[in-house]
């Protein structure tokens, strides 16, 4: 017989059947069923295939230790590739499936590996596929295989959410709630997480304070925040936990998982202690399942995993788990490595006990139908005692407290021989530990425990002199005498397959191997044979694998240690950290003032350094080369408009405002006049080009800067840095009004006729070229520029950002037709006006651009001027920015492309293309490009390489169109 | 998903703010120099109040124009003020501690992954950011409505 719902108990609604499918056939559980108890009461043993050897696993444990059934489970448009069925909580119309086994987890082929686990034991792969591991890679991961995940967009919305409390209770059982109750009682704020939808006192039965337990658990919290199905998975500096809580009523479209960051001023750990296996020959046949959770299958979802149950065991609470059974109609036998199992055999009256016994050996094809009991010390699988027929192997090694949140805070861990575990020892941070955790092993242990803890907890906080408020320890009925644990780490039979960790596949005899080739190091151990590894994190393994290497070497465990605890203790989707950051709300984007008008205008709109930008504006049945071309050749012929309101803005004031800005400047810019503009650089110390932009002086002690849009932040860092770290007695001051304002440039050959119908008191007959007045314009506060990035005659009109649409229309309006940055850099291309960062790279000084002259003239010292001086950037052969025209003007290369040429006989490459384009104003193609020498190269020819293709191109000066300037200053 | 579009921050957060790109009711101006204000703290001060910002600025929201290096960012700044779930929100799009914004405090963090200047101010909540940011904070509130 298999699993069998009982007719009652349990918290399950018998009145709310929910009906789910596995591997697609159609079953039914009740609401209040997790995936796992569902299967299990409809008799399902094999819920997956093993790692490596691809046999036959069933549920082995009933919370987040579970190891084996991870599943792909679709709930609507939720789909989770790796769902411990332990933790999902079954909803209607749930589809689970198994993630391994081909053709079908019932009927694996690659169940042949067993046959050769001989071959390939720990650590195989390493010596055998050393050589051409790329190529065994796919096969190897499709065989141990995981659940895969979908490529569609996932629909749902997640949520991050930020609390901060006084205390932070981790842990809702006995020692947590009575934590949370002592703390709450001095009236500090109190949050409870647990990672169960109903705490475990709700089914663990028992009296405190003369009161049903459950009904206790529930006073217990009053006032105090309750977070549950909220697995706290990683401790971090300043007491911050991070917490996923998975809810039930999550909105419609909206993820289960929320994320929660908690900042607590003290933290109680209570997460409790995980039951860890005996370990026995063939211990992972479906039908092994831990003690603890045979009994909460029983208690809280009414689920009798077995007719006929063989207990095997080291401690007392085995004994509660087999009275349970017993209670339910169960047949029970207890194999207990103890001589003498003591008072508590007296619980269990009608199950034979075997004492000094272990299961040596268990039977069955898909899953265990008989267990060999022998004695502890036996050595060969022959020496049994009695061959009990059976459909369940309950096992329970003793308890290993959760120590992973505690380790994971900084805190230490000592090894407890009395307790045969790691327990908590100093810690680190504003914390307390309570419970099983701090090796309470009892109720009233628990909530004697938990409370000291709430109520140190509570007393750090408190004002000095103010006294604790009186409150009773909860107590509950004594347990009897404890025989005490006897320490049992694996059956000295040699050569029988022992178990350790289920989900990696890592029996006793790989521990031996590692041991044997000097892998001794509980690290060593983790990496050469993944015991503790995946999405383990070897809760159920961790122990068992250090008492086994600790015994091989001649070792005390605590001696061998263990391994460092790393978040996340449990599996975090990815959605939830990423939150509210994705689809339209991965990254902030800046939008225009004229955004809407750009769209009407059916703007292809593109980002450009955090700026939705238009690109072009397409015609109908346009394609973009097309338009660009149009656009391009328009701004020469007739009058163009273009959005350069993300250009930055930087104002800076004061008295020292001129003198400070020769300090960051290339270009001398203290004797500009007030009103006039000069293009200037800003280079970095090392000499770098950080950026380029227009100065413009508004007052004697006004500037105005315009860094290029992407640079905005940097040089406005840049220059607080300068002035706060090197320059603090200077009186200035620098605002970032970027936003403020929208600009437009209007520029060609008819740009006059298009501003006469601007109505403005600025005079634009008497505005030189890099000039720039302030006045009214169409009736608002603005400013004109007389500025060109296009060579032509081209004025910047500013107003304040909110009068920019109207300002757009009307411009638009008197027939100026709006061009993109694509054709604007078309534009500039053909006058050989650089773009920092896509002429220039992280190499590139001032001369390389040909800008030499303000080096010569500038008499004050500023940013970067010693690293001008050096021998690098004397070099005669560094790369200068020059033009390249393709010998066939059809032709664009690509940026990137390389150019060659024969240098001393070899032929090498000298550089490559920055810009490349089709140029509507000379009618063919044209290149800007960094060349080794350039200069000096100007007439020479090159080899042009653009994948596959090579081309030729003779090296010419940058700018392609009205080098005299004519047209800018006429 | 559900379409954000369909959701009225409006009536959910009780949120006004101006659409992203017309003339601001509110006069915003940046203003430099020694203002003597205590760091974070919000100050009474002619025609409106002053937002503290670094040790020698302050973001002043009043009709009256300030002496000074002042730079107008009217334009520049959008603000919303948000009546409804104002902790929620907080939770939601930021890790600001808890007294941080006591009504005359005012604090600058990142907030659903903008800059923003945020402080109370009659029991209603002030957000300002960079109005050319404006239309991916409304998104954000949108989707953050949906889930309260």
């Amino acid at each position: 017989m298999t699993g069998r719902r009982l007719s009652e108990g349990g918290l399950i609604d018998r009145a709310r059947p929910v009906g789910f499918t596995w591997q697609g056939r159609s079953l039914s559980g009740y609401a209040g069923d997790s995936l796992a108890s569902a299967l299990l009461a409809n008799g399902v043993r094999v819920v997956g295939r093993s790692f490596k050897y691809h046999r036959p696993r069933g549920i082995f444990a009933a919370g987040v230790e579970e190891p084996n059934a991870i599943l792909d489970v679709t709930v609507g448009a939720t789909h989770d590739p790796n769902a411990r069925a332990t933790l999902v909580e079954l909803r209607e119309g749930m589809a689970a499936r198994a993630i391994s086994g081909w053709p079908s987890v019932g009927v694996d082929v690659f169940q042949a590996l067993d046959l050769l686990h001989r071959f390939i034991p720990a650590g195989f792969y390493y010596k055998t596929f050393m050589p051409g591991w790329e190529r065994f890679e796919p096969a190897i991961r499709q065989m141990a295989g995981l659940g895969t995940a979908r490529i569609t967009p996932d629909p749902r919305r997640f949520e991050t959410r930020h609390a901060e409390v006084d205390v932070l209770v981790v842990g809702g059982g006995a020692a947590g709630l009575a934590a949370a109750r002592a703390a709450v009682a001095s009236n500090v704020s109190v949050m409870l997480v647990d990672e169960n939808p109903v705490g475990p006192l709700q089914w663990s039965g028992g009296v405190i304070d003369g009161m049903p337990a459950a009904d206790w658990a529930e006073e217990a919290v009053k006032g105090v925040a309750v977070l549950s199905r909220a697995t706290a998975f990683a401790y971090q500096d300043h007491n911050t936990v991070a917490v996923m809580e998975r809810r039930a009523d999550a909105a419609e479209g909206w993820a289960a998982d929320r994320l929660w960051s908690v900042k607590a001023r003290q933290v109680v750990l209570a997460t409790g202690a995980i039951e860890r296996p005996l370990v026995f020959p063939l211990n992972d046949r479906p039908g092994v399942m831990l003690a603890s959770a045979v009994h909460r299958y029983l208690a809280q979802y009414g689920v009798l995993v077995g007719a006929e149950v063989v207990i095997v065991a080291n401690n007392d609470t085995a004994y509660g788990t087999a009275a349970a059974l017993l209670a339910a109609g169960a047949k029970v036998t207890i194999a207990d490595v103890r001589p003498d199992p003591g008072p508590v055999a007296a619980l269990v009256a009608g199950a034979r006990i075997y004492p000094a016994s272990t299961v040596i050996g268990t039977g069955g094809p898909f899953g265990i139908i008989y267990a060999d009991i022998g004695p502890v010390d036996a050595t060969r699988s022959d020496q049994l005692t009695a061959r009990v027929p059976c459909d369940i192997v309950a096992t329970s090694g003793g308890w290993t407290p959760s120590v992973h949140l505690f380790s994971q805070s900084g805190g230490k861990l000592r090894w407890d021989d009395g307790a045969s575990a790691f327990l908590p020892g100093a810690g680190r941070q504003s914390q307390h530990v309570a419970g099983a955790l701090a090796g309470a092993n009892d109720l009233a242990s628990c909530l004697m425990s938990g409370h000291e803890a709430g109520r140190n907890a509570a007393a750090a906080l408190r004002e000095a002199g103010k006294r604790a408020p009186r409150l009773t320890v909860p107590r509950a009925e004594a347990a009897p005498v404890a025989t005490p644990l006897r320490p049992y780490w694996f059956v000295p039979i040699a050569g029988a397959r022992q178990w350790l960790d289920f989900q990696n596949d890592v029996t006793v005899a790989d521990v031996g191997l590692a041991a044997a080739e000097n892998f001794q190091s509980v690290e060593h151990l983790k990496r050469y044979t993944t015991l503790g590894m995946a999405t383990d994190q070897g809760k159920t393994s961790n122990v068992n694998g250090l008492a086994v290497m600790a015994g091989l070497t001649g070792r005390g465990i605590g001696e061998a240690g263990t391994t460092t605890f790393r978040p996340p203790y449990a599996p975090v989707s990815l959605g939830a950290l990423a939150g509210q950051r994705h689809g339209s709300l991965y990254a902030p984007l800046r939008q225009l003032p004229a955004h809407a008008e750009h769209r009407a205008l059916f703007a292809e709109m593109r980002e450009y350094g955090g700026w939705e930008r238009p690109a072009f504006y397409p015609q109908f049945r346009e394609d973009p080369p097309r338009t660009i071309a149009r656009e391009a050749a328009m701004v020469r012929t007739e009058a163009g408009l273009f959005d350069g309101s993300s250009l930055g803005k930087i104002e800076v004031q004061g008295p020292d405002a001129a003198a400070f800005l020769n300090l960051m400047y290339y270009n001398e810019v203290a004797n500009l006049k007030p009103g006039r503009l000069r293009y200037v650089l800003l280079l970095r110390e090392s000499g770098i080009v950080l950026d380029d932009g227009v100065v413009a002086r508004l007052a004697e002690d006004r500037y105005l800067l315009s860094p290029s849009s992407s640079h905005t932040a940097g040089v406005l860092a840049m220059l607080e840095q300068w002035h706060q770290t090197e320059y603090p007695a200077m009186q200035v001051s620098f605002h970032d009004v970027t936003a403020a304002w929208a600009t437009f440039a209007v520029c060609g050959p008819r740009v006059g006729d298009i501003l006469a119908k601007v109505e403005t008191d600025i005079s634009l007959a008497t505005l030189p070229h890099m000039g720039i007045a302030s006045g009214t314009i169409m009736g608002v506060p603005g400013r004109i520029a007389r500025v060109s990035f296009t060579g032509e005659r081209s004025y910047e009109l500013s107003v304040p950002a909110g009068y920019g649409p109207a300002l757009w229309r009307h411009l638009l309006a008197q027939g100026a037709a709006p061009y993109g940055i694509e054709s604007l850099s078309v534009l500039r291309a053909e006058k050989g006006y650089i773009l920092i960062g896509t002429d220039t790279d992280g190499l590139t000084l001032p001369e390389d651009l040909g800008m030499s002259g303000p080096l010569r003239a500038k008499k004050v010292d500023f940013v970067g001027r010693r690293s001008l001086a050096t021998p690098d950037a004397l070099r005669a052969d560094r790369r200068q920015f020059v033009g390249l025209l393709p010998d066939d003007p059809g032709f664009v290369p690509a940026v990137g492309t390389h150019a060659a040429m024969m240098v001393d006989g070899v032929r090498r490459s000298l550089g490559w293309i920055t810009t490349s384009a089709h140029s509507p104003a000379t009618g063919r193609s044209i290149c800007l490009g960094m060349i080794e020498g350039g200069r000096a190269r100007i007439g020479q020819s090159v080899s042009l390489f653009d994948r596959g293709r090579v081309s030729r191109a003779t090296i010419c000066s940058p700018v392609f169109h009205d080098a005299a300037g004519d047209k800018l200053h006429g | 998903m559900a379409d954000l579009a369909l959701c009225t921050i409006a009536a959910q957060l009780g949120v006004t703010e101006a659409d992203p790109f017309t003339v601001p009711e509110t006069a915003q101006f940046l203003v430099s120099g020694d203002h003597g204000q205590a760091p974070n703290t919000v100050a009474e001060i002619a025609g409106g109040y002053a937002c503290w910002l670094t040790p020698n600025r302050i973001l002043a929201v009043t009709a009256t124009e300030p002496a000074g290096f002042v730079s107008d960012v009217s334009h520049g700044r959008a603000m919303f003020v948000i009546t409804l779930h104002a902790d929620d929100l907080l939770a939601m799009g930021c890790s600001l501690p808890r007294g941080a914004l006591a009504e005359g405090l005012c604090a600058q963090t990142l907030f659903a992954g903008l800059k923003a200047l945020l402080y109370r101010r009659a029991g209603t909540l002030h957000i300002h950011v960079e109005r050319q940011l404006t239309p991916h904070l409304r998104d954000w509130l949108r989707q953050a409505a949906t889930a309260l």
